[in-house]
């Protein structure tokens, strides 16, 4: 049974298009996952979208941006509509750049269909770990695929920024005890484990070892971070 | 096919294969039951006496639970979905007062082609529906091409004693049901 | 017996309704959007143009604090509008629901471009338009909706001790059956008394 969720505010964040891609790739993977959190998300999407299109909300937002919004340029729809319409075609649907499988130490894993179209790195192994880098050119956030073979496990460490692991498949288990594939854990850099695996596993990890981050996802990630600024 | 000790519900309902129904649940027993009805099978709708045997040799539906909720008082609500009548062959009951019974399943109506009186139901039927919130919800995907079950869910839904509609647990129970409903609704 | 209007509870249990107000029609938007999907009717497109253009245009102003960003999403979206109609189903969700995942997903993708990642166009994999694996999620939701409800369960009060059954019958009232008929109330009556006299005289003549 899936136990680890994404935060609400977070889940409104993936909502808005606030967060980064590897985070948002996260939180959808787990939510091909785990029916609670789509669900919290679909309705979430649902009231963010009727309240973002409503009159009088664009009215309020337009009175509290008052003197910027009233001189954005009118823009010609009449001929923005022409030049949309000019063509009659759907769109295709389009192919993925990624196969629908990944291969870590002779087993096959379905790539989940966020992770389709992203590139990923050459797989580097240090005994039982093997990393392909999810090349997302995000800075300081570094995403990847961490494969761990039976038996093996992830020294003790400790994180300046955060560190999502979400887990594909497989089980792995730490000092706060075991976890099921699309159990989302996210720590901070208060918080130390050392994952071990008796069967092997797959994790999506996105890991931020900057000093500095972002506000945004500072606040989010870390309530004691607003008040290091 | 035989289940053994699947869970009673006592419930002066008549429901037949593929109606569903919603309830709501707040009795501790029968919050056991239906815990112990999503792990394992399921549980009985049943509408007869369980006290001292006397419903042994009877009908019951033999229900799974498909959605639940929470009602605006806290309560629990189940839809359940009636997946084939069963013959009561045993009754116990437990510590908790919760009745069990052993059971065997019991064929009702084949499968019966639509005619012109059966399409004329199903037609009313779909009115039925579509003036109907309730019935809409509930029923997802209604199968207004089927003859079995148009006529099934018209007789849940007539005002008549239970007793009388318990006749048409009968197997071969088909066609009288089919009369029935034309005296009532399309004569 | 309980009718079958006042014998099932009358509140929501879909997440559709929650948050809904009457303010935009929804219908209206879900017919041109279809208009425009099957008829690649261009009057319709206008009009939803008209609805969301506007909107989105001050959205994505705020968002991105540039006049010239702005009018891009306005054109992507929108012209996403246009290519990808065909996707729009009503009966997933609203069309304010659909356009603002298009908007969103459009507004993602340019912020990426502008700060230097790539022209990787991503957000249609993180926010599919489009629900890919349904087959698969529905069973993996049945599965966890079985576990919630255990712990529903566990939370509710176990105090009512009394031996009352609470639950609803989906059955019409005589009043109703007369309604949807159209037929007076005591011909609906007689035609029941007569209907189960002669079921009962046939079921006789068979047990014979």
């Amino acid at each position: 049974m899936i136990k680890h969720h994404p935060k609400f505010e977070l889940l409104k964040s993936f909502v808005d298009g606030d967060l980064p891609a590897s985070i948002a790739a996260g939180i959808a993977i787990h939510g091909g996952m785990c029916a609670i959190c789509q669900q919290k998300i679909n309705q979430l999407t649902e009231q963010v979208a009727e309240v973002s299109f409503e009159e009088h909300f664009q009215e309020k937002y337009a009175l509290a941006e008052n003197s910027t919004v009233s001189t954005i340029t009118e823009l010609d729809f009449e001929d923005m509509i022409e030049q949309i319409t000019a063509c009659d075609e759907f769109e295709q649907q389009k192919t993925f750049k990624n196969p629908a499988a990944i291969s870590f130490k002779g087993t096959e894993y379905n790539l989940p269909n966020a992770l389709r179209n992203m590139s990923l790195g050459k797989t580097a192994q240090i005994g039982k770990l093997s990393r392909a880098r999810v090349q997302l050119d995000e800075g300081e956030i570094h995403t990847s695929l961490l494969h761990i073979d039976a038996g093996g496990s992830i020294p003790e460490h400790t994180h300046k920024g955060f560190e999502l692991t979400l887990l594909l498949a497989g089980t792995f288990a730490d000092a706060e005890g075991e976890y099921v594939p699309g159990d989302f854990i996210m720590l901070d850099k208060r918080h130390q484990h050392q994952p071990a695996t008796e069967e092997g596993c797959l994790c999506y990890t996105v890991v931020n070892d900057a000093l500095h981050f972002t506000q945004g996802i500072n606040k989010l990630l870390n309530p004691i971070g607003s008040f290091i600024y | 096919m035989a289940m053994t000790n699947l869970p009673l519900f006592p419930l002066p309902v008549f429901l037949l294969p593929q109606g569903l129904t919603r309830l709501r649940i707040f009795e501790p027993r029968y919050l056991k039951m239906v815990s112990l009805a999503m792990k394992d099978q399921g549980f009985v709708i049943f509408s007869q006496s369980t006290e001292n045997m006397k419903g042994v040799g009877q009908t019951g539906s033999w229900v799974e639970i498909i959605n639940f909720d929470q009602s605006d008082d806290g309560l629990l609500l189940i839809d359940v979905r009636c997946k084939s009548l069963v013959n009561i062959i045993t009754i116990t009951q437990d510590a908790d007062n919760l009745h069990h019974s052993d059971v065997s399943v019991k064929e009702h109506w084949p499968d019966v082609t639509i005619d012109k009186v059966t399409a004329r139901l199903s037609a009313s039927l779909k009115k039925v529906f579509n003036d109907n919130t309730e019935l809409n919800t509930l029923y997802p995907q209604p199968c207004f091409t089927s003859a079995n079950w148009v006529v099934a869910r018209w007789l849940e839904l007539l005002p008549v004693e239970l007793v009388e509609k318990d006749l048409f647990f009968a197997q071969y129970s088909f066609n009288e049901a089919k009369v029935f409903l034309q005296n009532i609704i399309l004569s | 017996m309980q009718s079958v209007h006042s014998g099932l509870p009358s509140h929501q249990t879909t997440a559709k309704s929650s948050g809904m107000t009457n303010e935009i029609d929804h219908s209206q938007l879900c017919q041109w959007l279809k208009a425009v999907a099957v008829k690649r009717d261009k009057q319709a497109f206008t009009a939803v143009f008209k609805f969301f253009a506007p909107k989105i245009q001050r959205i994505a102003y705020s968002k991105l604090n540039s006049e010239a960003l702005a009018a891009e999403v306005v054109q992507d979206t929108m012209s996403n509008v246009w290519r990808k109609a065909h996707l729009f189903d009503e009966s997933k969700g609203a069309a304010t629901t659909w356009v603002y995942t298009i908007m969103r997903n459009v507004t993602f993708d340019l912020l990426r471009k502008i700060k230097g990642n790539k022209e990787d166009a991503l957000s249609d994999d993180i926010w599919p338009l489009v629900e890919s694996s349904s087959t698969e999620n529905e069973t993996f939701s049945d599965h966890i909706q079985s576990r919630n409800l255990q712990g529903v369960i566990s939370t509710l009060p176990a105090n009512q001790q009394e031996v009352v059954k609470g639950f609803y019958f989906l059955e019409m009232s005589q009043e109703q059956l007369a309604v949807h008929l159209n037929l007076p109330l005591g011909t609906i009556k007689s035609r029941l008394r007569l209907a189960l006299g002669k079921l009962k005289s046939k079921l006789g003549e068979d047990d014979d």
